[in-house]
């Protein structure tokens, strides 16, 4: 389609506007968390910090708070280090999350979309339905049952609970890649008397290596942004970033220069993925979710 | 014949899949409807109590103040999120060059977790020391001791929590509709331009019906996550001021892990769950026959 010059400029004035949109509350956070304290709790603040400072940030690391910028609000030790604690298990839960999907849908996608067998659409449609179980219904009892298997405030025992939630999607994802895959490479292996499981991990493993990393990053993505699931089956010691910053700000109320501190680490690795695996995510995006129903 | 001498393979390959969701996800259903009749209390044993649970709910004014501002919640930022994801998704199928900037972009806002993205509007609209009330201090449009009270005005926290929302999801929304228009054939659109139709045109006659299969995902998992939002209230107004904010989601957490009524939980979470679900089917069989016909 061709657009006259002045079309053309609205267009991209829109873009532009629609980019300031998104960018800004990240903006606003970032130079809150490099500003000086009289720069942030100020009636008119700055747009553009005068002075930059990284110290909250090597605090964090460090988990000293005689580094954080002179003139803010007293925050303790404890507080630092349950940063650093939040932002690591979030970590090992994102990629716990991940391997056990992999590990578990690759293989269930693999049979639904190559072999035909009795109860085939009932088991799919119960494990899509389950994606739309609201996670509402579901915390109360996991709460209790987690407890009694000693999965209760553990990172493996939230990653059961992510890897159950998300295996539809991460299933629909390879599924739908597997659709696209021609078929004649795997009969080739079994004439050459290739058993399924050597068929499995030894030829549709290695050709399906971009569905996988589509699959994997909203795997990763959704263990990294979820909330209420965290917030009931952890207490002290598998509390993930979320749930250390609304714990924060519950103690601490509108105690701006950390909140965004804490937000900035929190949003970094997502910020990372999104830049350089973009075209993945909007793939996973597009296949699963928009397949889903 | 491969696929009848093979089935046996498939279980096996499904069957770890099959017993980990079941275990997670149909089991706690159950339980949790099963929870719903019982009235747990710390230290007590369980006691069957019937339907007393929801009937408590149902006598509560809290409760149907809680159902009318969660209803507000979900309709306003659902309706909102479509409409200005279509248009962000029109603007980038439009766009002539850097698209796929922008489309970066849009993956931000709904991959940062719910609290990140709260956490950083909080700062922006917060009375003291927020962004807009700054600007609006700065270019005088308010004297410096004024600004809006966007979270603290029991009538503005709502509508706060939906810009949130918003900010949060239409992208998202965009990059499902934008999947959509491109699987569109260009033929049709083609055709539509060259017997002269306007834009407006085009997206009606055109797209929309192209379009009806995504926007019924969209209306369905945009609504089933957004009766469940949670964590943006958690950060930001924790119900308040008052209960001008008090989402069931919040309400559920509050009744189970503050009162520790567990059963009284259990009920909301029931009565939310089949919220869901007729939300849905009113939607499915009266609202999109009406609105989107098939041509």
């Amino acid at each position: 389609m061709r657009f006259s010059g002045i079309r053309k400029f609205l267009l991209y004035i829109s873009a532009v506007m629609v980019s300031i949109y998104i960018v800004l509350p990240i903006y606003w956070a970032f130079i809150i968390s490099v500003k000086k304290p009289d720069e942030i709790y100020s009636k008119i603040p700055s747009l553009v910090p005068s002075k930059i400072t990284f110290d909250r940030y090597v605090a964090v690391f460090t988990g000293n708070e005689k580094l954080l910028p002179a003139g803010g609000r007293v925050i303790g030790s404890a507080t630092l280090q349950s940063f650093m604690q939040g932002f690591m298990n979030s970590i090992i839960v994102g990629a716990l999350t991940t391997a056990l999907c992999l590990l578990i849908g690759v293989p269930a996608a693999y049979a639904f979309a190559r072999y035909i067998f009795k109860g085939r659409t009932f088991i799919l449609s119960f494990l899509t339905v389950t994606r739309f179980i609201p996670v509402v219904l579901l915390v109360i009892p996991l709460y209790f049952i987690t407890l009694s298997m000693n999965l209760y405030d553990n990172v493996v025992g939230l990653s059961l609970v992510y890897t159950a939630f998300e295996l539809p999607i991460v299933m629909i994802v390879m599924m739908a890649y597997y659709e696209g895959l021609p078929r004649s490479l795997e009969d080739a292996a079994i004439l050459d008397g290739c058993s399924t499981f050597d068929l499995l991990f030894k030829v549709i493993v290695p050709v399906s290596l971009p569905g996988m990393i589509a699959s994997s990053i909203l795997a990763f993505i959704m263990a990294w942004q979820e909330f209420i699931f965290a917030l009931v089956l952890t207490s002290s010691r598998a509390k993930t970033m979320p749930i250390v910053l609304a714990e924060f700000f519950g103690r601490y109320g509108p105690q701006y220069d950390m909140l965004c501190t804490g937000a900035i680490l929190a949003a970094l690795p997502i910020l990372i993925i999104s830049a350089c695996l973009s075209k993945y995510i909007i793939k996973g995006i597009s296949e699963g979710m928009g397949r889903v129903i | 014949m491969r696929y009848a001498r093979e089935s046996r393979n498939a279980y096996v390959l499904i069957l770890p899949a099959l017993l980990i969701v079941a275990m997670f996800t149909l089991y706690p259903t159950i339980y949790a409807s099963i929870l719903s009749l019982y009235d747990c209390l710390p230290g007590k044993a369980c006691v069957f109590v019937g339907f007393s649970k929801y009937m408590q709910l149902f006598s509560s004014g809290l409760f149907w103040h809680s159902l009318k501002v969660t209803l507000i919640f979900v309709f306003a930022s659902v309706s909102a999120q479509i409409i200005i994801g279509t248009l962000i998704a029109l603007l980038i199928y439009y766009l002539p060059k850097g698209s796929n900037i922008l489309k970066t972009l849009l993956i931000i806002p709904w991959a940062l977790p719910g609290v990140i993205s709260a956490a950083m509007w909080r700062t922006i609209l917060d009375y003291d020391y927020g962004l807009i009330n700054g600007v609006l201090r700065a270019l005088n449009v308010c004297s410096p001791d004024e600004g809006i009270k966007w979270l603290l005005d029991p009538n503005l926290a709502l509508l706060s929590l939906i810009l949130i929302d918003i900010w949060r999801l239409s992208p998202f929304v965009a990059l499902l509709v934008l999947a959509g228009l491109v699987a569109i054939p260009k033929s049709y659109i083609d055709a539509a331009e060259i017997d002269g139709a306007s834009t407006i045109q085009k997206f009606i006659h055109i797209m929309l019906p192209f379009l009806k299969p995504i926007y019924k995902s969209i209306f369905i998992i945009r609504s089933i996550f957004a009766f469940q939002a949670l964590d943006i209230v958690f950060v930001t107004t924790k119900g308040g001021p008052g209960t001008a904010t008090y989402l069931l989601p919040y309400y559920m957490y509050n009744e189970a892990f503050a009162f520790l009524d567990f059963g009284g939980g259990a009920a909301l979470a029931v009565i939310l769950a089949l919220l869901i679900v007729i939300t849905i089917c009113i939607f499915y069989y009266i609202v999109f026959r009406t609105l989107v016909r098939t041509p």
